[in-house]
């Protein structure tokens, strides 16, 4: 499954390259002195190899049918409102309450186990509460992944990451079957992670970073490993918590009047020293001094394999 | 980039892994356990709420520590010599 997840998004990325570059479809690379245009959207291509991958997965392994539909569905919702947003900009509330639908075909086809594993606690039957944990889940992760993606390669790194995280915690657990799919997702992001890198030949925009953190949400969810994935993405939560505190809400890019980065003469990039500009952990990265962009996301990707180290550590701590 | 430099973000992060833990522990084997030494019709109710009381202070305090965390790393830090 890594291997058709790896070769679809490494086929089909060039294709969704040219048909953005007809259709107009680019976004400016603001971290650059150049300021390039670069294709926008092309996240698709993951989104479309997991899914094509989940089918034959279902075909091939006999994955089962009520997860792999769940998935796609999940992954296809949050892409589709990626897309809107990227096309038409989607309002800052409007979006993280889009998302939330996304989580409903893993509700209604009951792709969740209610029996949570809590560290200090034991495996817990939370019949009612599960659902709301869900529909929660899937909107503050996709966003948290969507936020933490404003450099090259940030976004198809760090969940890289999190995809080979995920399948080792599926492993050590004995659940080699269930980590099929998540293989299928780290394929996809490394072949993408390929042309996203420094200097990005192409965007994931939001449709791509959308799909890809309710991908890490569903899969989570399904292969009951929340705890443990909580704490690997640390990053990402801690980015977003601290993104929305300090500007007091939900907030776009767009929206935020003082920038948390500066573009320096040399190409590098350095933290804003403006009380009133957001704190990011890109900010907090650059706080020691300024970096290249690729240094910056360097260091993103090495807190990542920290927190998925610290969540091995909560799994054993678990006791499972 | 100069080794070292990314030290003090991984103690950040180790750090807001252990209040995890750590609060987890305060809930699931402290906060959890509390009985009343009392018997009273009320005692239930007086029991659930002080669960759910001090399980959203120590769900507060993970979000305070870490907000207060970083907010003191990005200043010190900022402030460096020219």
């Amino acid at each position: 499954m890594f291997c058709t997840g790896f070769m679809a998004t490494f086929l089909t990325t060039p294709l969704f390259a040219r048909m953005s570059k007809k259709l107009g479809i680019a976004g400016i690379d603001v971290h650059k002195i150049e300021k390039p245009r670069v294709p926008e959207m092309c996240g698709l291509a993951v989104t479309l190899s997991v899914i094509f991958s989940a089918v034959i997965a279902a075909m091939v392994f006999h994955a089962e049918a009520r997860s792999v539909l769940a998935l796609v569905l999940c992954i296809s919702i949050a892409a589709a409102i990626g897309v809107a947003d990227d096309l038409g900009p989607l309002s800052s509330r409007l979006k993280p309450v889009l998302t939330t639908i996304a989580a409903v075909p893993i509700i209604m086809l009951g792709a969740y186990s209610p029996y949570m594993a809590i560290p200090f606690l034991g495996t817990t039957r939370l019949t009612i509460v599960y659902p709301v944990l869900v529909v929660a889940a899937i909107p503050v992760l996709a966003n948290a992944i969507n936020m933490m993606n404003p450099f090259n390669g940030a976004m198809s790194g760090t969940c890289s990451i999190l995809s080979l995280a995920m399948i080792i915690y599926l492993l050590l657990l004995g659940r080699s079957y269930e980590a099929i799919l998540p293989s299928a997702l780290l394929g996809s992001l490394l072949a993408f992670h390929r042309y996203n890198k420094y200097p990005a030949k192409v965007f994931s925009g939001n449709a791509g970073d959308l799909s890809v953190g309710a991908a890490i949400g569903a899969l989570t969810i399904m292969g009951r490993i929340e705890v443990p994935m909580l704490v690997a993405m640390i990053p990402h939560i801690a980015n977003a918590f601290y993104l929305l505190s300090s500007v007091g809400g939900l907030r776009e890019r767009r929206e935020m009047l003082f920038r948390p980065t500066r573009l320096l003469d040399d190409g590098r990039l350095d933290a804003t020293e403006d009380s009133k500009a957001p704190i990011t952990l890109s900010r907090l990265i650059l706080a020691e001094g300024p970096l290249r962009e690729n240094e910056i996301v360097y260091s993103m990707i090495v807190m990542t394999v920290v927190s998925s180290l610290l969540g091995l550590v909560t799994l054993f701590i678990m006791g499972r | 980039m100069p080794p070292g430099r990314l030290t003090s973000l991984i103690g950040l992060i180790v750090v807001v892994w252990v209040s995890i833990v750590f609060g987890l522990f305060i809930v699931f084997r402290v906060i959890f356990e509390i009985t009343l030494s009392w018997q009273s019709a009320f005692g239930p109710i007086i029991v659930g709420v002080s669960r759910a009381v001090l399980g959203t202070a120590v769900g507060l305090g993970w979000l305070l520590l870490w907000w207060k965390l970083a907010n003191v790393y990005l200043w010190k830090k900022l402030r460096r010599p020219e």
